[in-house]
């Protein structure tokens, strides 16, 4: 895969991960509590957060750390 | 009573120790004192990014939010704030290589270059400045609220409010840019572990957290809802808020003007992940104080709930638990306040008086008067505290839309060669004027259907930069980026 098919792949998958932050089949649900009371659908968002965290890792490893000209 | 007095004054006198310490091992030229030679490490690097990224609209904006919204407001914070972090590779990594090619100290005088046109330079310094003045005030004016909560009153609101701004002023004339970063770390751990202490202090004597939200969710179970109480959120507002952080925090000009002092590749990397994560621990501290403060103050308006924390602080906890808290929230507007003050005023300086008035002004002078820039600056900002009526969130959030206008012409000159420099100007131009035409009314906000003002601003931008990119000359010169531009330059 080229370097810029690769971006390519990256940008939509990062989009993904945002179209995900877009939780609107939730709202109508009731709202249930969970650990220490919070609001169970915190739980989606935290969840969400790690696997961005994970995927800037990856990203900072498989694309950003073959960028040409390091200086 | 004393025991706040020699905390916030160790507090004080500590940084000042860091002050003096930027400021002998610095060097008189611009580059060191305003970029810090170009060598900030991973660690410094991140802590910079996060603790003058996180302020006043933290410890007091966000505890304001979520006591009028609710939980919903946590993931836009915390989800939106992470997600620009994929901003620090495309648009903050580039930014940081051409910097270190071609010398650039603010981001005015790289956009500038890049375009070729002296007009984008002015244009891009003076949105960067005019925005950033409510965002200076509201520092001080968080710490004025804290020091009379403290102090009972003792030292008024307004006076406050200048004692910390004159120190701060200070340590930025004595070690410039330098002692911004060092004091970011020492703000940046305080800031993190305080907040922490808060909210288990708190949540403590209330009974423990469950609890605490056992009896808010009795009473007003909208701060648990996803539309957030008096159903604030629609789906369309959810969207523009969530989108807002990755346009405006690259263009916060103390964060734009960060991105020129890494000291190498993997220090901008480091600070990038950890970017990318800290936001979920984080935000989630102010917001449930937000929330659970409505079992002891309940019944706040507008602007007053920004003050929950240093309230409940007072309420729950022993006084020098408290005052030890709260150098945590002093932490947090200074290391703000300071990072913006640099940034403001070496914008002024290096764009404004050193372009267009005089070329050949002595390094001795640029310093001398990015000095007087920040005096002037706090001033300023003090000034608008003096009189600002709304509530912290209200008065940044149309400040971080203006920053976003900057977005589009930004990626552009990052990534595009030959788009013509009209195309900027009527960008930038056009999004601030939607932008005022929103906020003042002039366009009836039923035309945005639903969305927050930075949907339309980023639309309109983006379209006029997609048509001057659609405008190209057929044949573009082959250049390398950073070649010499077609415009008269005085950098080349």
């Amino acid at each position: 895969m080229s370097r810029r098919t690769r971006g390519i792949v990256w940008s939509i998958f990062f989009l993904l991960l945002f179209a995900l932050s877009l939780d609107y089949w939730r709202w109508d649900e009731p709202v249930e509590l969970t650990f220490l009371n919070l609001p169970g659908w915190i739980l989606h968002f935290v969840i969400l957060q790690l696997i961005f965290a994970l995927a800037i890792l990856l990203f900072i490893r498989n694309y950003w750390n073959k960028e040409k000209d390091e200086s | 009573m004393s025991v706040v007095y020699i905390i916030i004054g160790a507090y004080l006198v500590l940084n000042l120790f860091v002050a003096y310490f930027g400021y002998r091992k610095g060097s008189s030229t611009p580059e060191d004192y305003f970029l810090a030679n170009r060598g900030i490490g991973a660690i410094v690097m991140l802590f910079t990014f996060i603790a003058s990224n996180f302020s006043a609209f933290f410890f007091m904006g966000l505890a304001g939010e979520g006591y009028r919204i609710g939980y919903a407001y946590y993931p836009i914070m915390a989800f939106g704030t992470a997600f620009a972090a994929l901003a620090f590779y495309f648009i903050g990594y580039r930014t940081w290589r051409l910097g270190k090619l071609k010398g650039y100290i603010t981001p005015p005088e790289m956009l500038g270059v890049l375009s070729g046109s002296s007009g984008v330079k002015l244009l891009s310094m003076g949105v960067l400045i005019f925005f950033t003045l409510p965002y200076i005030a509201i520092q001080p004016m968080g710490a004025g609220y804290i020091l009379s909560t403290l102090t009972d009153g003792q030292i008024p609101y307004f006076l406050g409010a200048v004692v910390l701004t004159v120190f701060i002023v200070l340590y930025v004339f004595v070690g410039g840019m330098r002692t911004v970063a060092l004091t970011d770390l020492i703000q940046g751990l305080l800031m993190f572990t305080l907040m922490i202490a808060a909210v288990w202090v708190i949540s403590i004597d209330m009974g423990g957290l469950a609890e605490a939200n056992a009896k808010v969710f009795e009473q007003k179970p909208g701060l648990f809802s996803r539309e957030g109480a008096g159903e604030q959120y629609n789906p369309q507002k959810w969207f523009s808020l969530m989108a807002l952080w990755l346009f405006c925090v690259p263009m916060f000009p103390h964060m734009f003007m960060r991105f020129f002092m890494s000291k190498d590749p993997y220090s901008f990397k480091f600070s990038t992940l950890f970017y990318s994560i800290i936001p979920c621990f984080l935000f989630i501290l102010p917001v449930t104080l937000g929330v659970i403060g409505h079992l002891s103050f309940p019944g706040l308006e507008g602007g007053q709930s920004d003050k929950i924390i240093p309230m409940l602080l007072m309420e729950h906890a022993p006084l020098w638990v408290a005052a030890l808290i709260l150098t945590g929230a002093l932490a947090a507007f200074m290391s703000s306040l300071d990072s913006q003050l640099m940034a403001v005023s070496t914008m002024f300086t290096r764009d404004l008086y050193l372009s267009f008035i005089d070329k050949e002004f002595s390094m001795k002078g640029q310093v001398l008067l990015g000095r007087i820039a920040v005096a002037a600056c706090a001033i300023l900002g003090l000034f608008i505290a003096a009189y600002a009526e709304s509530s912290i969130f209200a008065i940044v959030k149309m400040a971080f839309t203006g920053y976003a206008v900057l977005f589009p012409t930004t990626l552009a000159l990052l990534y595009f060669r030959g788009i013509p420099s009209e195309a900027f100007i009527l960008s930038i131009l056009g999004g601030e004027l939607l932008l005022a035409a929103l906020t003042f009314g002039w366009i009836p906000t039923g035309w945005t259907l639903g969305f927050d003002p930075i949907i339309p601003v980023i639309l309109l931008a983006s379209l006029i930069i997609g048509l001057g990119i659609l405008s190209r000359p057929r044949r573009i010169q082959r250049r390398r980026i950073g070649g010499p531009p077609t415009g008269g330059s005085p950098y080349l």
